[in-house]
C-alpha cells in the first residue's frame, strides 16, 4: 500500500483543473507527469500531498483518506519539492536540510542523533556535504534545487513529489538531478516538460490534457508521434535505439492530426462531464 | 546526542546566561542614573532588603527612589523591549515580510484611538483610564484587521494590506478626535503617551508585563521549529506538516495580546519590534530556537538603556522613550543594512 489517487477531480471556481485521474504508483518507481502548460500537473501534485482536497474522488495513504490524517502524519510519508520555493533569510544549507526533520519532532523537539544522521545522509545523497555551511543566497540554481531535494530526503519519505525540478537548470544538472531522483529508494512522482528526460528516467509516464489522463504506461509505449501531436500539437519523431532507449525529435511545421481531439468537448475551454 | 549538538547546546546555554546577566546589569546600572544620586551599592542594599536577604540601613528616600520608582520602571522597560522584539521576530517570519512589526496589524493606532477617546471624552471615567482604553482599542483594531484579511482571502500579503488599511483608518480617527474635540492640554498629554512613556509605572504594571512577556516567550519558543518551517513560504511549511492556517491564527492572536498589553502600559513605542529582530538575526542566525531568546534579551537591554537615557538626557524634561528608540534605532538599522549589502 502506498499513496494512491482514485478518480480524483478538482474544481477550482469554474474550471475543472483535474478531471477524474487515477494514479497507483508501484512502490519504488519513478512516475513522470507529462502534459502541456495548464494541463493539471501541478494541481494533481497538490491533491497528492494534501495541500488541496479533491472535489470528488479520494487520495489515500496506506488506505486512509488523506483528509483524515494530520498534516504531520502526511509529512512523515510524503515530501514535496515545489517550484519557486525561495527565501530571503540568511539560512545555511544544513539548516535548510534540517527543516525536513520538523515533522519528526515534537512541540519542543530537541535535535536527536537520528535527525543528525538523516541530515548528513541527505546532504551526502545530493552531493552537498561540502557545501553544508554555504548561505542560501550564494547557491546556484542547481544547488538550490538540490538543497530542496536534500530537505525532502531528510524527511525520510516513502513518496517524493516534484514539480518541474529541472526548471532553470542547465542540461548537465538536469541529467544529474533526475538520475539522482530515479536512483532514490522512494516512489517519486515528477511533473516534467522535457519528454526526452521523461523517457530516460521514468519507469512510467502519465499524460495529462485539460485535467484528464489520456495515456499512461511505460514511456516506450506511451510516447508516440501521434500522441505528441495530439497532446502538444507539435510534429515529432520518436526513435528507439537497439537498447530500447527513446529519443524524441521535434520538427517545425503544421501537424497532420487535429489538435485537442481529446479532452475538449466544446471549444469554450470548459469541458463538460 | 552527538558531540556537535552537545557543543551547540552548551554554547547556547552560555550565551543565554550572558544575556540574562547583561539584562540584570543594565537594570541595576539604569537605576543609578538620574537626578538623585544612587550608587550601585545602594541599589544592591535596597534589593537585598526587599527580597528579605538582609537588613541593611538605607535612607528612606533612596529606598523609595530605587524600589518605588526606578526599579519598576527599568523592569517594565526590559519587558517592553523583550516583548515587542519577540512579536516583531515572529511576525516577520510568519508573514514572510522583513518590514512586519508588532504595529503592522493596526495595533498601535488602534491603541492610540482607544487612549484618545478615553483621554478626550473621558468615557468610562477613571475606571478604565488611558491604559484600558488603549487595550480595548488595540484589540478592536486587531479584530477588524483580521476580519478584513479573512474576507479578502487570508494570505500573508492580505494580512499586511489589511493591517495598513487598519493603521491608516485608526490614525485618521485619532487625529480627528484630537483636532475636533481636544484642548491643548489634553492634546499634549495624549501626544506624549502616544510617543511612548514609562513615567509612573508601578509594580502591578511590572507584574502584568512580566507575566505576558514571559508566557509569550515560552510559547514562541515552543513554536520555534514551526516558525523555522515558514522560511520558504506557506506551501513548504504545509508540506513539512505544519497546520499553516491554525498556527498563523494562534501566533497572530498571541502577538496581538502581547503588543496590546505592552502598548497599554508604555504607549506606542516604535521601532523596537522592527529593528531588533534584524539585529538578532544578523548576530545569531535565523533559527528561531536561538532567534527568539536572543531578540528578547537584546530587546530588554536596548530598551532599559534607551529609557534610562531618555529619562536623564534633557532633565528635568523627559524625552518620550519612543523618540529615543527611533533616534538610536535608525542608525543601528542603517548599519545592519550596510553590513548585509550583497551582490544581487
Amino acid at each position: 500500500m502506498t499513496l494512491e489517487a482514485r478518480d480524483v477531480a478538482w474544481r477550482r471556481g469554474e474550471a475543472l483543473v483535474v478531471d477524474g485521474v487515477t494514479l497507483r504508483p508501484t512502490p519504488g518507481t519513478t512516475i513522470g507527469l507529462l502534459g502541456p502548460n495548464g494541463s493539471g500537473k501541478s494541481s494533481l501534485l497538490r491533491l497528492l500531498n494534501g495541500a488541496a482536497r479533491p472535489s470528488s474522488g479520494v487520495v489515500t495513504l496506506d488506505g486512509a483518506e488523506l483528509g483524515s490524517l494530520s498534516r504531520r502524519d502526511v509529512a512523515r510519508a510524503v515530501a514535496v519539492v515545489s517550484q519557486h520555493a525561495h527565501t530571503d533569510t540568511d539560512i545555511r544549507v544544513r539548516d535548510v536540510v534540517r527543516l525536513g526533520r520538523i515533522p519528526h519532532r515534537g512541540f519542543l523537539g530537541a535535535a536527536a542523533l537520528r535527525d543528525e544522521v538523516a541530515v548528513a545522509a541527505a546532504l551526502e545523497h545530493t552531493g552537498l556535504t561540502d557545501k553544508a555551511d554555504r548561505l542560501w543566497h550564494t547557491l546556484s540554481g542547481g544547488e538550490r534545487q538540490r538543497a530542496h531535494i536534500a530537505r525532502a530526503l531528510a524527511q525520510e519519505p516513502r513518496e517524493l513529489l516534484l514539480d518541474e525540478p529541472t526548471n532553470h537548470l542547465d542540461i548537465r544538472h538536469q541529467l544529474e538531478l533526475l538520475s539522482l531522483v530515479s536512483r532514490l529508494p522512494v516512489t517519486s512522482v515528477v511533473a516534467l516538460h522535457d519528454l526526452n528526460l521523461a523517457a530516460m528516467f521514468c519507469d512510467e509516464v502519465i499524460v495529462l490534457t485539460r485535467g484528464r489522463a489520456v495515456a499512461g504506461g511505460p514511456p516506450g509505449e506511451v510516447l508516440t508521434a501521434e500522441l505528441i501531436a495530439r497532446v502538444y500539437g507539435v510534429r515529432a519523431q520518436v526513435r528507439a535505439d537497439e537498447r530500447g532507449r527513446l529519443t524524441v525529435l521535434f520538427q517545425p511545421g503544421p501537424i497532420d492530426v487535429p489538435v485537442e481531439s481529446w479532452g475538449a468537448s466544446d471549444g469554450s475551454g470548459s469541458p463538460g462531464r | 546526542m552527538s558531540s556537535a549538538a552537545r557543543r551547540r547546546g552548551l554554547l547556547g546555554l552560555l550565551l543565554a546566561t550572558a544575556g540574562v546577566a547583561a539584562v540584570a546589569f543594565s537594570v541595576a546600572a539604569a537605576i543609578t542614573l538620574g537626578p538623585a544620586d544612587v550608587s550601585l551599592v545602594n541599589v544592591r542594599d535596597v534589593l537585598l532588603n526587599h527580597v528579605g536577604l538582609a537588613d541593611i540601613p538605607v535612607r528612606a528616600v533612596e529606598d523609595a527612589i530605587v524600589w518605588e520608582e526606578r526599579l519598576p520602571r527599568a523592569l517594565t522597560a526590559a519587558a517592553v523591549g523583550a516583548g515587542l522584539g519577540i512579536c516583531g521576530a515572529v511576525l516577520q517570519s510568519l508573514l514572510l515580510n522583513p518590514l512586519a512589526d508588532p504595529f503592522v496589524l493596526g495595533i498601535s493606532s488602534g491603541a492610540s484611538t482607544g487612549a484618545v477617546v478615553i483621554g478626550v471624552f473621558g468615557l468610562g471615567g477613571t475606571a478604565l483610564g488611558l491604559s484600558g482604553g488603549a487595550f480595548v482599542g488595540a484589540v478592536l483594531a486587531f479584530g477588524l484587521v483580521i476580519l478584513l484579511a479573512r474576507l479578502s482571502g487570508g494570505g500573508t500579503d492580505r494580512v499586511i494590506l489589511a493591517g495598513v488599511a487598519g493603521t491608516q483608518l485608526f490614525s485618521a480617527l485619532t487625529s480627528f478626535a484630537i483636532f475636533a474635540f481636544a484642548d491643548s492640554d489634553e492634546t499634549r498629554g495624549v501626544m506624549f503617551w502616544l510617543l511612548g512613556s514609562l513615567e509612573g509605572v508601578r509594580w502591578d504594571d511590572v507584574a502584568l508585563c512580566a507575566v505576558v512577556v514571559l508566557g509569550g516567550t515560552a510559547l514562541c519558543l515552543g513554536y520555534a521549529h514551526a516558525l523555522d518551517a515558514f522560511s520558504f513560504g506557506d506551501e513548504v511549511a504545509a508540506s513539512l506538516g505544519i497546520a499553516v492556517a491554525r498556527l498563523r491564527t494562534v501566533l497572530l492572536v498571541l502577538t496581538a495580546v502581547i503588543t496590546a498589553t505592552l502598548v497599554s502600559v508604555a504607549g506606542a513605542v516604535g521601532f523596537v519590534g522592527l529593528v531588533l529582530p534584524h539585529a538578532a538575526r544578523f548576530l545569531f542566525g535565523p533559527r528561531h530556537a536561538r532567534l527568539v531568546p536572543a531578540t528578547a534579551l537584546i530587546g530588554a537591554v536596548f530598551m532599559v538603556w534607551v529609557d534610562a537615557v531618555s529619562r536623564v538626557a534633557f532633565q528635568p524634561t523627559p524625552l518620550p522613550v519612543g523618540v529615543g528608540t527611533a533616534l538610536v534605532g535608525v542608525p543601528a538599522f542603517v548599519l545592519i543594512l550596510l553590513r548585509r549589502k550583497r551582490v544581487p
